[in-house]
């Protein structure tokens, strides 16, 4: 069965511009394109800077919904543009950058300072506590369940739209926010990195971390990787307060 | 490493071992005291200077050309003629077309003049370089008279060993070339551990190169010799490369059918 | 003007421009990476099929090794590889991906027992040894005799980008992200360091080091449809040719694949034509048997992609407004199939084209995948400048190799005149 045509429409893409150059102000500009079959975001935004506006700042990298780049406010909903069909979408799209992060110019937002100042902060690497590790001998073993359990949390591509979703960053700068929180629920599940409970207790034990979320669970709505913060996030709060009333 | 083609799989493997690898040896060379640098700020403060002096001319120099519309064109050029099945008159036509793009990039002017974050002006000095290895692969198509892994020429269709085995190798000599410079490098099958053959799939048709036929017999006589021997022996006999290695990643690997009781 | 020191200046944070900062910073270096991108949005991120290494743990790899791999990697290459690079690769990939292991790296584990595969569209039951038990599994791909791929689920490139970098972080590496390295400062034949652009605020800094590394990735930009992040331009390794002393090599040497998406060039797993899909044309007919009656859809990919090429110049593409394409009908597979064993193929159709591959065909057209050339070095990864001017530069006793393109180059300064 073959794919039947869909009625090409005229779309008018505004979005919400500033580029911080000294004098300018936010505003938003609407530019209209011609629709096509199987239009993404990525495709639009590249036709509109080609075609009509070569100094519109936006950030696309695998195009392919893995990097987590192009993480934007899409008629007011953080997700992935790179993998957004026009035409699931009205023919009039608002497109604003993601909140909380540092603007950069009009889409583009600086995730990555973010990401790296959560890292460092919350340690998300294997604690080895100085083991050796001889590269000749077989691999230790691991149950293949946890394995894929372990790369179920993994899989966070650090897009950054559960912080965009996030009530409780609003209010509470330092909030490690969902990402944070599934990185230690994903490193605390994992047997090879040495970190017990005390540990992870002293990272986020505390209001700007796993006690300062208040449910609202727009994380769990917006992931784009559909990972299971809700459940998470409950499950590490238990396990963090248990700590606490030791 | 992956020659005329890669197998599915090697990539990735591939860059996690060669940062392990040259991390090493580029600890090596920062170790030895006679790397240490000496360099003037002079040097340097030209070199800032003249690579400003570049982006200067892109943003103000008014010109007319269009870096969106070069970026387009190299890459339809290249999908066209420099694709998967290439053809010596479809590559001639692709350097040349390539070539008056690279002249036509020197004259880019911007629509958007920002000095800051500006999209079109890495496209803009982007489409400079770019260029410059198209070429670099159009130009080593069309010289390359014979067809190996992924290259393949409808009018040179086979591989030739007689001729062609040997790397390209391509460099810029200055910066008004519209062309690189070409040279090869004879791979050396006397050194092979294994020689040159056919691949198992493809066409089974290829000229061999003279001296495949003494290395292999070579190979075989190593082979009588050493008979009974590990394979360990036997390949440090045909292409000894341990030393090649650094220290900390030489080593058998271990497996459930090959452990290694006491011996490293 | 700004200048900033180090010890090695590494050009690209992908999976080998960090592994590099890693290996140089615990030998006591300073190390900064420059990347246009944060390290974790890298190019790396995208490869999803695994990463070979002769660990033989399952079934269908036992009695691989070394000499195996070695034996499919110059095949591979046509002859075209250096064999003692390969032989290194092949000794130290077992290595990579058990020090990855400990890392942090969650690869797909082996479980006793049976279990069902389909190859070659038929199903089939393996049974996996007692005490292989736990350690990494390894799949089948690159249609090697043995099944020598190691994988994370659907995700390896992203797992091994994701460990490596926070191992990165965790040596404290700083990562310079949002710059671009635009030229290298070099004099004499001994590289410097590079003249590097931030790109947000435009400013020009100088980064002198006594090392530089080239890890910036292939240049599948240079096409007009590929595989590949839009930023695999190959700039690193354009600023090297630009020095007019180093060199690229066999840079005609670019693979392709036969079935990306059209027109975003979103790879579509090869596993659609292993179990059974049909590529058709604008008529709806299969005409891959007119080209390749034995083998039709699985004849190998360059071939196939050939005769897709072939039949859209003969008129035979769809014609739609980003250009022509063909379609790979997958329908006769049935839902349950596509739903469980493509899984990935079917989200990408419904992400991306939003289209129900079940129901509908998908556009598909061959698009640049790998660039096989790279600036040309030695073992080392040392850059051998002026090797054709002065070929008795090259530096005594080493052999001469080639690192493909996604992996490093790293300049050296020459001994001097």
């Amino acid at each position: 069965m073959k794919n039947e045509n869909h009625t090409l429409r005229q779309l008018k893409i505004s979005v919400l511009r500033f580029n911080q150059e000294p004098g300018s102000a936010p505003r938003m500009q609407t530019y209209e394109i011609e629709e096509a079959d199987g239009m993404t975001l990525f495709i639009a935004l590249n036709e509109i800077r080609e075609k009509q506006d070569p100094s519109l700042h936006f950030d696309f990298v695998c195009r392919a919904g893995i990097c987590g780049s192009c993480g934007m406010m899409i008629n007011g909903r953080p997700t992935l543009a790179c993998r957004t069909l026009t035409k699931d979408l009205d023919s009039e799209i608002s497109l604003a950058p993601l909140p909380v992060f540092e603007l950069i110019a009009d889409l583009s937002v600086n995730t990555g300072k973010w990401m790296r100042h959560m890292s460092e902060r919350l340690e998300t690497w294997v604690h080895l506590n100085g083991d050796k590790i001889d590269l000749t001998k077989p691999e230790e073993r691991m149950e293949p369940e946890l394995a894929e359990k372990i790369y179920e949390l993994d899989r966070c591509i650090e897009c950054g739209c559960c912080i965009a979703g996030c009530g409780t960053v609003r209010m509470r700068e330092d909030f490690v926010g969902a990402v944070g929180l599934n990185k230690i629920a994903r490193f605390r599940l994992d047997p090879r990195d040495k970190r017990n409970d005390d540990d992870f207790y002293e990272l986020i034990g505390e209001d700007n971390g796993v006690f300062g979320c208040m449910s609202l669970l727009g994380c769990h709505d917006v992931c784009p990787k559909k990972l299971p913060l809700a459940t998470q996030i409950a499950f590490l709060r238990r396990k963090m307060a248990a700590v606490g009333w030791k | 490493m992956h020659g005329f083609n890669r197998l599915g799989g090697n990539s990735v493997a591939e860059t996690v071992v060669a940062g392990m690898i040259v991390g090493e040896y580029i600890a090596d060379f920062c170790d030895r005291s006679e790397n240490d640098i000496d360099i003037s700020t002079a040097l340097i403060h030209e070199a800032l200077e003249h690579e400003r002096a570049k982006l200067d001319v892109l943003i103000e120099g008014n010109r007319t050309e269009n870096a969106a519309v070069l970026m387009t064109e190299m890459k339809e050029i290249m999908t066209a003629k420099v694709g998967i099945f290439r053809h010596g008159k479809k590559l001639a036509e692709a350097v040349d077309e390539l070539q008056k793009l690279l002249v036509r990039s020197r004259n880019i002017g911007l629509r958007y003049k920002a000095r800051g974050a500006n999209p079109e002006l890495e496209t803009a000095y982007r489409v400079q370089k770019m260029l410059k290895l198209a070429l670099c692969v159009a130009y080593g198509a069309l010289q390359r008279t014979e067809s190996r892994g992924a290259h393949f020429r409808e009018d040179f269709p086979r591989r030739d060993d007689a001729e062609w085995l040997k790397r390209t190798i391509a460099t810029w000599r200055s910066e008004t070339d519209t062309l690189p410079s070409l040279t090869y490098e004879q791979l050396d099958v006397m050194k092979m551990e294994l020689p040159p053959g056919w691949r198992g799939y493809g066409a089974k048709d290829y000229i061999d190169h003279p001296d495949t036929p003494k290395r292999t017999a070579q190979i075989e006589q190593v082979k009588k010799k050493l008979n009974g021997a590990d394979r360990f022996a036997l390949q440090q006999e045909l292409l000894p490369y341990e030393r090649l290695l650094p220290e900390r990643f030489r080593g058998k690997n271990e497996r459930i059918d090959e452990m290694m009781e006491g011996e490293r | 003007m700004k200048i900033i020191y180090t010890d090695v200046l590494i050009i690209g944070g992908g999976l080998a421009g960090l592994r590099l900062g890693i290996g140089a910073k615990r030998r006591g270096h300073d190390v900064i990476i420059l990347s246009l991108v944060p390290p974790k949005r890298s190019h790396s991120v995208a490869a999803q099929g695994g990463m070979q290494a002769s660990l033989a743990n399952v079934i269908k790899g036992e009695g691989d090794n070394e000499d195996v791999h070695f034996q499919d990697t110059v095949r591979g290459s046509d002859w075209g590889a250096d064999q003692h690079v390969v032989r290194m690769f092949v000794n130290t990939a077992p290595k990579a991906v058990r020090e990855l292991a400990a890392w942090g790296v969650p690869w797909s584990r082996v479980r006793r027992g049976d279990r069902d595969v389909i190859i070659n569209g038929q199903k089939v039951t393996l049974t996996e040894r007692n005490e292989a038990h736990g350690l990494i599994a390894q799949r089948d791909f690159g249609g090697t005799k043995k099944w020598r791929t190691c994988y994370v689920s659907d995700g390896t490139g992203h797992a091994m980008l994701f460990t490596m970098s926070d191992q990165a972080i965790a040596q404290e590496i700083p990562v310079h992200e949002r710059t671009e390295a635009i030229a290298l400062i070099h004099d004499s034949g001994r590289c410097y360091g590079a003249v590097v652009r931030n790109l947000i605020t435009g400013e020009l800094v100088a980064y002198v080091a006594k090392a530089t590394a080239i890890a910036g990735g292939g240049a599948g930009r240079l096409y007009h449809v590929t595989t590949n992040a839009v930023i695999s331009e190959g700039i690193p390794t354009a600023i090297a040719l630009e020095t007019g002393i180093a060199a690229v090599g066999n840079m005609e040497a670019v693979q392709f694949h036969p079935t990306p998406i059209f027109p975003a060039g979103i790879l579509l797993t090869e596993g659609a034509r292993g179990d059974g899909g049909l590529l058709r044309d604008v008529d709806g007919k299969r005409f891959m048997p007119d080209y390749e009656p034995e083998k039709k859809e699985l004849a190998s990919r360059d071939v196939v992609s050939r005769r897709m090429e072939e039949h859209i110049a003969k008129g035979k593409g769809v014609k739609s407004r980003f250009g022509e394409h063909l379609w790979l009908d997958i329908t006769l597979l049935g839902e349950h199939h596509i739903k469980h064993n493509l899984r990935e193929v079917y989200e990408i159709c419904q992400y991306f084209l939003g289209i129900d591959p079940t129901k509908d065909w998908v556009p598909v057209r061959p698009a640049q995948h790998y660039t096989m050339g790279g600036v040309r070095t030695n073992y080392t990864g040392e850059s051998p400048a002026k090797a054709y001017s002065q070929p008795a530069r090259r530096p005594a006793g080493t052999c001469t190799a080639l690192i493909a393109s996604a992996g490093i180059r790293w300049q050296k300064p020459l001994s001097p005149a």
